[in-house]
């Protein structure tokens, strides 16, 4: 008998848990991960396994949705899952491709929604749901910023998170 | 990030740590923007201006070092109800406490 790590099972640890099939509701390419199962998970699901619902398709469908939480996946609107060379996922301290100068992550929406030669196009009724940490702080994180792209006239949105030093005299 | 935006029409101050995960919601509805913060409302922006965001590049973390969880799009203001839900389902696997003054911006052009 032996004392198995996480992922395998069986007397001699020979079974790949993932050959269980433990993805569940349709999720699907289960790996390993720092001790971990994870599987690609269809957008309505979430979770290490897609166990449970995920908020940010319950009950209103987002035009684009970006998930980090499986590592180098990204998903889509149609739960597709797409290799993301120039990003990482859950910790974005100095990702792949990580732009060092500015201190970004950038992607174009046509690469990733995958609407052929359609981008995102948002009126003026909209949303925009981000669930973020920050690690580190910078006196002006950005979160989301849309900069067109030779439209005259236009109003980017940028949402931004900022913070002030305080110092205090006695 | 003085080539992004010059003008700040709303400064919303709110208390975050870090290292904590935090929702942010932001929807526009007609000419009022609404912000959320882990599913309680936050500030009101009246007249906010139109926004075009058709055919544009989107950046995400710009002078950012931490976690962007999830990041979704919706074509449709969100109702505050549909918000709040969002967190609960949130809050059954995320803690969300609160330290430290920050502010959320939106700027445009």
């Amino acid at each position: 008998m032996c004392l198995c790590v996480d992922g395998y099972q069986g007397v001699n640890c020979q079974i790949d848990q993932c050959t269980l099939n433990p993805c569940q509701n349709g999720g699907f390419g289960c790996y390993h991960d720092s001790g971990k199962l994870l599987c690609t998970c269809p957008v309505k699901f979430r979770g290490n396994l897609c166990e449970y619902d995920n908020p940010f398709t319950l009950g209103a469908n987002p035009i684009a949705y970006y998930s980090f939480s499986s590592k180098n996946k990204l998903l889509d609107q149609t739960g597709n899952g797409h290799d993301l060379a120039p990003f990482l996922t859950e910790s974005m301290d100095y990702p792949l491709n990580y732009d060092q100068d500015n201190q970004a992550l950038t992607f174009f929406t046509t690469d990733i929604v995958g609407t052929s030669s359609s981008s995102i196009t948002l009126g003026d009724n909209f949303s925009i749901s981000i669930l973020f940490s920050i690690s580190k702080f910078s006196s002006i994180t950005t979160l989301v910023l849309f900069s067109p792209t030779g439209v005259t006239g236009s109003k980017p949105l940028t949402i931004t998170v900022s913070y002030i030093f305080y110092s205090f005299r006695s | 990030m003085s080539s992004y935006g010059s003008l700040v029409i709303k400064t919303a101050q709110f208390i975050i740590s870090l290292n904590t995960p935090y929702l942010l919601t932001v929807g526009k509805n007609g000419n009022t923007m609404r912000i959320f913060v882990n599913g309680n409302p936050f500030a009101t922006v009246s007249n906010a201006p139109s926004i075009d965001i058709t055919n544009n590049k989107m950046f995400l973390g710009y002078n950012f070092i931490g976690i962007l969880d999830e990041v979704a799009l919706y074509s449709s203001f969100l109702t505050p109800t549909k918000i709040t839900n969002q967190m609960a389902l949130l809050l059954l696997r995320i803690i969300f406490p609160f330290s430290f003054f920050f502010f959320f911006h939106l700027l445009f052009f």
